[in-house]
């Protein structure tokens, strides 16, 4: 066998093995989102129904809906809180199991335990918690002289988004650590010791050692974190609906309900399109603008699996 | 710079003793080589020095501070690491002035600073590069000039060269020396590699499992092995080593084993032992045409100015050196001449020194 025979063997194996995969990437996503974009040109309003093609007028609706605008923006905030307040809690703790304790391997293995629950489970767990009479928290601040009376962490429109991103770090963070600590865990060793050597301090190390060794990760989480972030509907619906009123109703949440309660899936369709155009325009600028990071993260992670 | 004076250390990991009972004092501007074997202990040593190990038991001295409980970067030692450790993401300039910025040292005097070492170290066109931009011979330099900028009180450096290709080492050996001598510095330096030791050390200690074993200058090392261990390991070739019976005839002693028969130096006349452990060093012997040590050639190995010579005597096989001039073939015989002051013998039992052949 020449050595072209066996690198076209070689690739043709890897094609083999590749299918299944491209198989049902074509299935459950592409397909849909065909479907979808069909389905947002036309005025059907449930699934099986008779509807005529209506061109872009779905589109030029929503851009005169205040309720989609509204919850883009509320999209936007959503994001924003979770991506800050995910990275730096799970930055923190991952920096804080680094260091050599007793019980480390045991500590990094079940950290990943919140992750690993259904959200479904999440979300009753936690409205159980929050609740007003009967809730652990509510119950024991109270018992604690911290509070008067029960805090409505679901039902009051001004803390119910605190509380929702609150509980989807909660699922979330312990992920993240994971590949900050797999991160962490390339940083070179005697960089520290020869930074110690040379009399830097905490702080010093980590700005000037840490975090440039961190960088590429963070990026990458940066943008795919972005992605989850918006794309949470389960904890948000099963939690609070998009309540009180509407002020935790983000875009995922606002077209789930339009579709199946407004009994109008065209124009969710074209919600759900104009959604994924945005984050493909996000990714694409993101990816651009920190392209040197993401060619970094690439070879830090071809490091980790060597 | 400073002196360093080490104290009874001792460095337990876990139940394992690595560095066992070491007490060095290093002059300032003294050049202390710790040789020996890997995992003899010497870099555990040195990383005690630096603050990077705690110490299990004992003292260390930098000039007259006690430091065994000051951090690393509190001692005023610089450090030069085996794989250098540079900052990978910091520029050649700010690797160089890192330590200074930790000191808060200004901006102006940090640059100053960082340019006088560059132009030391011809690093000066390199000063915007990352370190992976840089060929092994110059990572070194750099890390040698993260250190040097300091102008600290010690430098400690673990094995600095080992990394570098073979005519590179010897190169930067020279350089190394110069710079050193130049700046007076008080170095304690760590490698296995005996050359280096006997070039570059004022001093060496010789470490063996985890205990410094001889404590001289290259020379009376050499000359005067304390031990079988140090007689095998400093020095290349290493030394010939024969087991001999020691017998009497007509009231005179001699060495004897199954192929050579010597008569007894002076030193072991009132030995009660009656085997020893005979050494000499293959480059000194002589040969001779007749009434020598007899051997057969079994392999020969040229190496340019020299032939190392492989000869088997009985059951055992030794080396000598011999000048290249020599035709020697395999399977001839060979005839030598042992001076009894090339003798080097040992203790059968403990395999520590028993002649002396110095003066005093």
């Amino acid at each position: 066998m020449t050595q072209n025979d066996f690198r076209n063997s070689e690739a043709r194996l890897g094609l083999y093995l590749i299918l299944p995969a491209v198989v049902l990437v074509i299935l459950v996503v592409i397909l849909p989102i065909i479907s979808g974009i069909q389905i947002s040109f036309t005025s059907q309003r449930v699934v099986g129904s008779e509807f005529e093609t209506v061109g872009l007028k779905n589109y030029l609706d929503l851009f005169g809906d205040k309720n989609f605008i509204a919850s883009l923006g509320r999209s936007a905030v959503w994001v924003i809180a979770n991506g800050l307040f995910q990275t730096v809690i799970s930055l923190l703790i991952a920096l804080l199991i680094n260091q050599p304790f007793r019980g480390q391997n045991f500590v990094r293995t079940w950290i990943l335990l919140p992750w690993a629950v259904p959200a479904a489970v999440t979300a009753i767990l936690w409205r159980w918690m929050f609740d007003a009479t009967s809730g652990i928290i509510n119950t024991s601040m109270m018992g604690m002289g911290m509070l008067e009376k029960p805090l409505l962490f679901l039902a009051n429109p001004e803390i119910a988004g605190i509380s929702l991103t609150f509980v989807n770090s909660w699922r979330y963070v312990p992920f993240l650590t994971i590949i900050f600590l797999a991160s962490l865990a390339s940083v070179p060793e005697e960089e520290y010791e020869a930074a110690k050597v040379d009399g830097a301090g905490m702080w010093l190390q980590f700005k000037s050692i840490t975090f440039p060794n961190l960088l590429p990760t963070l990026t990458v989480l940066g943008l795919v974190g972005t992605l989850w972030a918006s794309n949470v509907f389960d904890i948000i619906w099963m939690m609070t609906r998009g309540g009180p009123g509407v002020s935790t109703t983000t875009v995922p949440v606002l077209m789930y309900d339009t579709a199946f309660y407004g009994y109008n899936i065209s124009k969710a369709s074209a919600g759900a399109i104009i959604f994924l155009l945005l984050l493909i325009i996000f990714a694409i600028v993101f990816i651009f603008l920190n392209r040197k990071q993401f060619i970094l993260a690439n070879e830090t992670f071809k490091d980790l699996s060597k | 710079m400073a002196s360093v004076s080490l104290k009874n250390l001792n460095k337990y990991f876990g139940n394992t003793l690595v560095v066992n009972n070491v007490s060095v004092d290093i002059a300032d501007g003294e050049f202390l080589v710790f040789v020996g074997p890997s995992g003899c202990g010497k870099t555990t040593t040195l990383r005690m020095v630096a603050g990077l190990e705690s110490i299990s038991d004992g003292e260390i001295q930098i000039g007259d501070r006690t430091v065994n409980h000051l951090p690393p970067g509190a001692r005023d030692v610089a450090m030069v690491f085996q794989n250098y450790a540079l900052y990978s993401h910091m520029t050649v300039g700010k690797n160089l002035g890192f330590a200074l910025k930790a000191r808060r040292f200004d901006d102006d005097d940090i640059k100053k600073r960082v340019l006088r070492v560059a132009k030391m170290l011809d690093l000066e066109d390199m000063l915007d590069r990352k370190p992976r931009q840089l060929s092994g011979g110059q990572r070194q330099r750099v890390a040698l000039g993260r250190a040097i900028v300091r102008n600290p009180q010690v430098f400690l450096m673990d094995e600095p060269l080992s990394n570098l290709d073979a005519l590179l080492r010897l190169q930067t050996r020279k350089e190394l020396i110069e710079l050193t001598g130049e700046l007076k510095s008080t170095v304690v330096y760590v490698t296995h590699d005996q050359v280096e030791a006997m070039t570059m050390g004022h001093r060496l200690a010789v470490m063996n499992e985890g205990e410094v074993v001889q404590l001289d200058t290259p020379e009376n090392i050499y000359k005067y092995p304390s031990s079988r261990f140090v007689a095998e390991f400093i020095g290349s070739p290493p030394m010939n080593f024969l087991n001999m019976e020691i017998n009497e005839k007509n009231g005179n002693k001699f060495l004897k084993n199954d192929s050579l028969e010597l008569p007894a130096p002076d030193s072991i006349k009132n030995l009660g032992e009656n085997a020893v452990i005979m050494g000499f060093r293959p480059n000194e012997i002589e040969l001779v045409s007749q009434g020598g040590v007899s051997g057969t050639v079994t392999v020969v190995e040229s190496l340019g100015a020299e032939k190392l010579v492989y000869l088997k005597l009985g059951e055992n096989t030794i080396s000598i050196l011999v000048p290249s001039e020599e035709k020697i073939k395999s399977g001839e015989n060979l005839q030598f001449s042992l001076r009894p002051e090339a003798l080097h013998l040992f203790n059968y039992s403990n395999q520590s020194r028993i002649t002396s052949n110095r003066n005093d």
